[in-house]
């Protein structure tokens, strides 16, 4: 019995160490690359956009388009949430294992990732830096461009007209001046109109205000040391940026119970629902045609963001990759990858991204029309010579103690200062890495 | 016949009530040492591998720039200095003490409840199962559950508003000085189940007589439940104590992130919450690595305490 004891003992215990150590096994097992020939290789791309409610059906268009053309490649696109992508990904990095490309913002965004990404700058062609002027201000401070921008994005302000009539303001003739502007708050508030729309539980909006004014305040020459990442974040004037923002709100500016609303999406369906005068927002022209629905058509307009007492740019707007495609170094099929990335670049596939979710192309080759007299705005906007953005030159880790730190700010707990000293303290630690790209 | 188990047991047993009584051979005591240690041999193996090593894993990399997987530079004790001059970490370290202000309603409000359900109530254990369900929820579907009833325009805020107390009504969860406070309460709600049952247990040990004995001599429903009931299963009480302030420290990462995301700011961010933000949020791998060290030795410090409290209380009841 006491052999029998042993035996049992040992073989339990020989057997748990045994399927471990074949579950180890089995994860290095090289039945991946065991593929034959005639199988196509398949390609994993993590993308936050794609969800049904968000751009699944595009992209299912471009990825058969890609197919088509690549047979010998299969991509399975899949959707990752937003809000947990980032950190997902940093678990993907640490495992160097998880999806061969990714969506990541451009610049130095991306390049808080390096470690897991490939720098594309070697592979990028003649045709696609003629075509993709953004490619420009998608690299990060060690020259490296990590992530291809998708498409393109502009911040502007939407108003709806028939709120400004009420409030006794010319509906054609929105606020291009920052006195104008706070002018336009006062009477909308005093009209009993709700002026900005405004949601400050998750942050991002002090981020888009910073992103908007910040660009404007700093001159060209500030905007390049931003860029190279010389410019610390706690400078002067990305501080007078979010001291104007919450000038807003001490004048009353933003509508009531922002404090415990989020961005996405309840601005968006604030300002369709036609409960606020005016909405901050970004991206491409898919939101136009929800304002267009719940406001109508003649009845929305766009604005540039009103210029900055101080502003060198007589007319501005933020402006940049919207979105991008990063290659992860890990990736078996970095030719397949790439491929796809420079497909995602090209003029046929930013014109049906344009057609099907009217996400505003970064290829310039693609001619843009529209009937909607928002969207036409928008196009024009986008050929002002000064647009640029700061937004690319902020490491994602920077970002995130900003949107964390939020809230705070705007409800007069903490003070812009103890806000930018804390980011510039992070950003110090990071600052030589990005900078050298180890 | 006679077995080995017997056999070891009877070695143990011997020795056990008679110290002097002579020692089984070196060889069949080595025997049943190792036979003993091969039963436990898996589950050893496997804290060893997910607890131990990283563990110590976590130690070594708090004195490094650690990028997970890739070259990591030593920076000594570069990470506890920055850690520690952080005016962030140190609002971590004020919230984690506040929430312990909890820990009386924690520990009073299940044991009350059990007491009343021990002396009062029919059917009680109707009542235990009842009070038991949430702690078989998880704490994303109880948080979600929260965040509904506590937004501003949930459930408890129209409440009050429609029976005429709408000076009531607050952002729960969004404001500063608020949002610990409710957290404390949903804590209350959700851990008193499990508290009830515990406390329960512990009172089903404890003679009725010396209940009774107390009701003869006219003792009140409060005087029995400080004089009889608390000294009965103090050590039950201390160990439950010092279960709800680890879990504070280590368990309740789920509630923030589903309640308030350690929002607004910092204003609910605990320990745990801050690792996962320094790592996987900012990517300050070492400076998380440094702060798990430090969570690990607050926690050394509050079991080592836990555990000569509960021996003092044996003790004193001995």
């Amino acid at each position: 019995m006491s052999r029998t004891k042993l035996l049992l003992g040992l073989s339990v215990g020989l057997s748990a160490v045994v399927a471990m150590l074949a579950g180890i096994g089995l994860e290095s097992s090289p039945a991946r690359d065991s593929r034959s020939a005639a199988t196509p290789a398949e390609l994993v791309v993590w993308d936050w956009s794609y969800f049904p409610s968000d751009d699944k059906k595009t992209l299912d268009v471009l990825d058969r388009m890609f197919m088509k053309a690549n047979p010998d490649v299969r991509i399975k696109h899949v959707g990752i949430p937003f809000n947990t992508a980032y950190a997902k990904f940093r678990t993907a990095i640490a495992a160097r294992k998880g999806p061969d490309v990714v969506t990541l913002y451009p610049g130095t965004f991306a390049a808080d990732y390096r470690k897991g990404l490939v720098p594309l700058n070697d592979k990028i062609p003649n045709w696609m830096r003629q075509q993709v002027p953004m490619l420009r201000s998608s690299a990060a401070p060690d020259g490296n461009i990590y992530a291809l921008p998708l498409t393109a994005y502009g911040y502007v302000w939407a108003y709806n007209k028939a709120l400004f009539r009420k409030a006794g303001l010319n509906p054609n003739k929105p606020p291009s001046t920052w006195p104008q502007f706070l002018d336009a708050c006062s009477k909308l508030r005093t009209a009993g109109v709700e002026p900005i729309t405004a949601a400050w539980k998750d942050g991002y909006l002090l981020e888009w205000f910073l992103y908007v004014y910040g660009g404007q305040l700093l001159s060209k020459s500030e905007a390049k040391r931003w860029a190279n990442g010389d410019l610390p974040v706690n400078n002067p004037k990305f501080a007078r940026a979010l001291d104007l923002a919450l000038s807003l709100d001490a004048k009353n500016c933003f509508q009531d119970g922002a404090a415990s609303r989020v961005v996405y999406n309840d601005m968006n369906d604030d300002f369709s629902a036609q409960k606020t005068a005016m909405l901050l927002w970004y991206g491409g022209t898919s939101d136009f045609k929800k304002w267009e629905t719940g406001l109508g058509r003649s009845n929305v307009g766009l604005f540039l963001p009103p210029r900055l007492p101080g502003s060198p740019y007589p007319r501005i707007m933020d402006t940049g990759p919207n979105n991008g495609l990063a290659i992860t170094n890990w990736s078996k099929q970095q030719d397949a990858a790439w491929r796809y990335l420079a497909f995602r670049q090209t003029r046929a596939a930013q014109a049906t991204q344009w057609k099907l979710s009217q996400a505003l192309p970064n290829n310039a080759t693609v001619s843009l029309t529209s009937t909607s007299p928002i969207t036409k705005q928008m196009l024009g906007f986008l050929r002002i010579k000064d647009n640029y953005t700061i937004y690319t030159g902020f490491p994602a880790s920077i970002v995130s103690i900003l949107d964390q730190q939020a809230p705070r700010v705007v409800s007069g707990e903490l003070s812009v200062k103890a806000l930018l000293d804390q980011m510039e303290a992070a950003m110090a630690r990071l600052r030589p890495k990005l900078k050298s790209g180890s | 016949m006679t077995s080995s188990l017997s056999q070891c047991d009877s070695h143990e047993a011997s020795g056990l009530a008679n110290p002097s009584s002579p020692s089984p051979p070196l060889l069949g005591r080595a025997w049943c040492h190792l036979t003993d240690t091969l039963w436990v041999a898996p589950a050893l193996f496997l804290v060893v591998a997910i607890m131990v090593i990283p563990s110590a894993v976590a130690i070594g990399h708090s004195f490094t720039d650690w990028t997970p997987g890739y070259e990591s530079p030593w920076v000594g004790l570069q990470n506890y200095r920055d850690l520690l001059s952080q005016p962030v970490y140190h609002e971590v370290l004020r919230n984690q003490a506040f929430l312990l202000i909890g820990l009386p309603l924690w520990v009073l409000f299940p044991l009350v409840v059990a007491a009343l359900l021990y002396e009062r109530v029919p059917a009680a254990a109707v009542f235990r199962t009842i009070f038991f369900f949430p702690a078989i929820l998880s704490p994303a579907i109880i948080g979600i559950l929260f965040r509904t009833l506590l937004a501003d325009d949930g459930a408890i805020n129209e409440t009050v508003r429609s029976i005429g107390l709408g000076f009531l009504a607050q952002d729960w969860l969004v404001q500063a000085n608020l949002v610990k406070p409710t957290l404390i309460i949903v804590l209350a709600w959700a851990g008193m189940g499990t508290g009830v049952v515990i406390f329960a247990a512990a009172l089903s040990a404890v003679p009725t007589e010396l209940f009774d004995a107390a009701e003869i001599d006219g003792a009140s429903w409060l005087q029995r439940f400080r004089y009889v009931l608390i000294p009965s299963i103090a050590h039950v009480i201390v160990f439950w104590a010092v279960f709800q302030v680890v879990a504070v420290f280590l368990f309740i990462f789920g509630w923030v992130w589903v309640l308030t995301r350690g929002g607004p700011g910092y204003a609910s961010t605990t320990m745990d919450f801050d690792v996962y933000q320094n790592s996987l949020n900012f990517g300050f791998f070492g400076l998380a690595a440094a702060e798990s060290v430090l969570l690990f030795g607050i926690v050394l410090a509050i079991v080592s305490v836990g555990w000569l409290a509960t021996r003092a209380v044996r003790r004193s009841r001995t």
